[in-house]
């Protein structure tokens, strides 16, 4: 009977052994990627009846206009609106810019059918309980009117 | 309190006031049911508004350029007194040589706040779209 103890308490401390293996080797392959993203949307109805129709044709992401302005010269319906957040993953990676934000708000705007991202915004980059280092942006995601439009 | 449980009170004193460093982008503003333009507005008057509408967004620009830059040079060393203080707790209190960039960051967000004015503004106007 104590032979069998000793049995599962070395399978068990072998076991514990292989799950601190398997999380070690996760942590350093996760250390492989720079970078981790996560976005949000908030759609107006316009953007839910969007996503119902389910755009024939999604806006390429490089066709998206991105400004940190609004455009005067044309009339858009707003899809809704967007948030990306860029983290870093260990405290050596560089920190993330605005570029990267710019390229999530893109993705995700391009997977709404929109055609731009006005008043775009962001923060700035700081230590978070989760990272080292981490930025967000905001912006709104909007679909130009055909001319003959109301 | 037991020698051990230090180091976690210490990494969590490190991690409460780091979380602060980070600063939110802005609240986008409330969407606009239908843009109110001001057609009635002498060409004149309307072009010499844009003007001015355009000249305050570049000032508010400049500033913000300005204070981005002053945060991220205090980013190297927050980075660095952060890191030396969760690696050794005895060395958490070089955490108050931190700089939070609190009045500057804001700062920044009453710029951002701003700016949505002059672009809503800017709509009503017809104003050309300004490149960023």
């Amino acid at each position: 009977m104590k032979t069998g103890f000793r049995f599962l308490g070395d399978f068990m401390a072998l076991s514990i052994r292989h799950a601190a293996c398997l999380i070690m080797a996760g942590a350093l392959l996760a250390g492989c990627a720079s970078h981790r993203a996560y976005t949000y949307a908030d759609r107006t109805a316009a953007g839910n009846a969007a996503a119902d129709a389910k755009y024939p044709t999604r806006t390429q992401v490089h066709n998206i206009i991105l400004t940190e302005g609004d455009i005067t010269d044309r009339d858009y319906v707003v899809l809704g609106d967007i948030t990306a957040n860029v983290a870093k993953n260990t405290l050596f990676d560089p920190d993330p810019t605005r570029e990267m934000i710019d390229k999530e708000l893109k993705k995700q705007a391009s997977a709404m059918g929109a055609d731009a991202v006005i008043l775009v915004r962001y923060g700035s980059v700081g230590v978070t309980l989760m990272s080292w280092g981490e930025l967000d942006g905001k912006g709104r995601a909007v679909a130009f009117k055909a001319d003959n439009e109301g | 309190m037991k020698a051990r449980a230090v180091p976690f009170l210490a990494g969590g004193v490190l991690l409460c006031t780091l979380a602060g460093c980070v600063r939110s982008a802005p609240d986008l503003p409330a969407i606009a049911a239908a843009p109110v333009t001001k057609a009635s507005i002498a060409e004149k008057e309307r072009l010499a508004k844009c003007g001015a509408l355009a000249d305050a967004l570049n000032g508010n620009k400049a500033e913000a350029v300005g204070l981005d830059s002053e945060i991220k040079s205090n980013r190297g060393q927050n980075q660095t007194l952060g890191y030396l203080a969760a690696a050794a707790w005895p060395l958490t209190p070089l955490l108050l040589a931190t700089e939070g960039d609190y009045k500057e960051k804001d700062r920044l967000d009453a710029l951002q706040a701003e700016r949505d004015r002059i672009y809503a503004e800017q709509r009503q106007y017809r104003c050309p779209s300004s490149p960023d």
